[in-house]
């Protein structure tokens, strides 16, 4: 709402008896001062009692009746609003405010009278940031943060993981890890050709999509179990080592722990509640418990409530997603691997038989919302990387076919073009996702620096208007207000600053 | 959304097309499919 208040008129209204009409100017920011009693709230309360229907400290002191001024008689109570824009209009003892205008101020904060503005100061930093936020709009400006936040972080972890699958494939292939791999495997390659007398392909490209096809391999009709055996070698060769994110079972086992995480089953309840309290607007009784309170604040408690408890739910859901990616990795690490023993049992290997694994343990903890045992995945990891060592050592122990020199040949290249292709996969997946990552990264970075200079240039209005305010408040004190820069994206700050000769006096928070 | 308007007109080196399909994406997903959609879309023009 980028509405200002330009007039307000109050008739028979609390401490007014007769007419009283207050300009606002062009509706800037302003102080009302003077002494205790001489009608500042007065002001806070006709403009309450316009936007709400009701003024909250006198509901929750069951003195509704002293919004009306009856020493004029009879005349009614009347509170006039004038701004430049739609949400004016009138309110008097006799016709409620428009309804969307109390729809409109559910939505807002107001920030108005002396307590009000003392329970502001009494917050925590946090609490004061949140408050902000929401009056300001923040909250999706920073959930668009976040969620680019999560993107970028995503794919971090995953360009991580193609990067050292591609790094064990280039160690597989005794290539190197930057630089030339490219033209040492293409050397590689036509090395192996000249030995089986095939023809060599002009390019690593032509290896890949397979337009090159080292059609005398297949025309001599090498060992087809000499041949598997090898490229089961090579596939051994180039497995990741297994290893899981567990910062995302730390981060997971902490949030568990945690007091909000308990009550987050309570959201639907409270949802419910609020959805009741919505509906039914003479309800002042809790909809759970049935305890009598003021309806203002058992509706604002509801939603206070609610309001945690979706924060918490959130915060779940994002170290659930982090878990299942680990889960997700566990079963990939456990896939690759049954499929090189289903391979291996084909070419009547012993290969030995994968450990147990925590699996279903792991997807009954995200279910069920239970704590994972990190030791379970750290054993499984030690265990997994034990039976990788086991079935290259079950390869190598195989004897190498009785052949002649040709076709050995030919069965080092037909090992080789396996490895390559596995090796082209690796190398376009980790750069495809290093790419991706780049835009990710660039994307946020503007974004955060965007959103620092916008919420930096909000906090600058405050500021200066806080230093202005203060200067009229205190003009005998030859104070000087300067509004100071927010900092950092995560830790804005909103100070004004004060100088007078050498003393220094910083308000905010 | 105009911040991130704002923020993609600064980001040099981006390809053609990305603000404007990241743009309509966000505008269609809902706020708990928008990493995973984000992320998608970003691998997507990565392979091209």
């Amino acid at each position: 709402v980028s509405e200002r208040l330009h007039r307000l008129v109050m008739k028979a209204f609390r401490g007014v008896p007769g007419e009283l009409p207050v300009d606002f100017g062009e509706g800037r920011s302003m102080a009302v001062f003077g002494d205790n009693g001489t009608g500042k709230s007065t002001i806070a309360d006709a403009l309450e009692w316009y936007f709400t229907g009701q003024i909250e400290l006198l509901s929750h002191e069951g003195r509704q009746h002293a919004i009306r001024n009856v020493t004029n008689g009879s005349a009614p109570t009347v509170v006039e609003v004038v701004t430049n824009g739609s949400l004016g209009g009138t309110i008097s003892s006799e016709q409620a405010p428009a309804a969307g205008i109390c729809q409109l101020s559910r939505k807002e904060t107001f920030l108005l009278r002396g307590r009000t503005l003392a329970d502001f100061i009494n917050k925590t930093k946090s609490e004061k940031w949140k408050a902000l936020a929401e009056i300001l709009g923040l909250e999706e400006i920073e959930g668009l943060r976040q969620d680019l936040e999560r993107a970028h972080n995503d794919l971090r972890k995953d360009a991580k993981t193609a990067g050292q699958e591609f790094k064990a494939c280039s160690e597989s292939l005794g290539l190197p890890a930057k630089g030339l791999a490219e033209e040492t495997l293409l050397a590689k390659i036509r090395e192996a050709c000249e030995g089986a007398g095939v023809s060599p392909p002009s390019s690593l490209q032509n290896v890949g999509d397979e337009t090159w096809q080292p059609s005398v391999v297949s025309n001599r009709n090498p060992s087809t179990h000499a041949t598997d055996l090898q490229a089961l070698g090579s596939a051994l060769d180039g497995l990741p080592p297994p290893a899981f994110d567990m910062s995302a079972v730390d981060a997971w086992n902490q949030m568990l722990s945690s007091a909000q995480a308990a009550d987050v089953s309570r959201l639907g309840l409270l949802q419910e509640a609020d959805s009741f309290l919505q509906s039914s607007p003479d309800g002042s009784s809790c909809p759970l418990c049935g305890q009598s309170m003021p309806r203002e604040e058992l509706v604002q408690q509801v939603r206070d409530a609610v309001t945690g408890l979706r924060e918490a739910a959130k915060e779940l859901d994002d170290r659930r997603s982090d878990l299942q990616q680990v889960s997700d990795e566990l079963s990939a690490a456990e896939t690759r691997r049954q499929t090189l023993g289903d391979r291996a049992r084909a070419l009547e290997l012993s290969f030995p038989q994968l450990p147990t694994s925590p699996r279903d343990v792991l997807r009954a903890c995200l279910r069920e919302r239970k704590p994972v045992a990190p030791a379970a995945l750290t054993d499984f990891a030690r265990s997994l990387a034990q039976w990788d060592n086991a079935a290259r050592q079950g390869c190598q122990d195989v004897p190498p076919p009785a052949s002649d020199t040709d076709q050995n040949a030919i069965l080092e290249l037909a090992t080789l073009c396996e490895k390559s292709k596995g090796w082209i996969r690796a190398q376009n997946n980790a750069t495809r996702l290093e790419k991706a990552r780049g835009f990710a990264s660039q994307i946020l970075k503007a974004y955060q620096e965007r959103q620092t200079a916008y919420v930096s240039k909000i906090l600058q209005q405050i500021s200066g208007r806080v230093a202005d305010i203060y200067e009229k408040l205190h003009p005998g004190e030859g104070l000087t207000g300067t509004p100071s820069s927010p900092g950092r994206p995560k830790a804005l700050s909103w100070r004004s600053t004060f100088t007078a000769r050498a003393s220094v006096l910083r308000t905010g928070f | 959304m105009e911040l991130l308007r704002d923020a993609l007109s600064d980001a040099s080196g981006l390809p053609d097309g990305l603000g404007s399909s990241l743009l309509e994406l966000l505008n269609k997903k809902d706020d708990k499919c928008r990493p995973a959609a984000i992320r998608e879309l970003l691998e997507e023009l990565a392979g091209e």
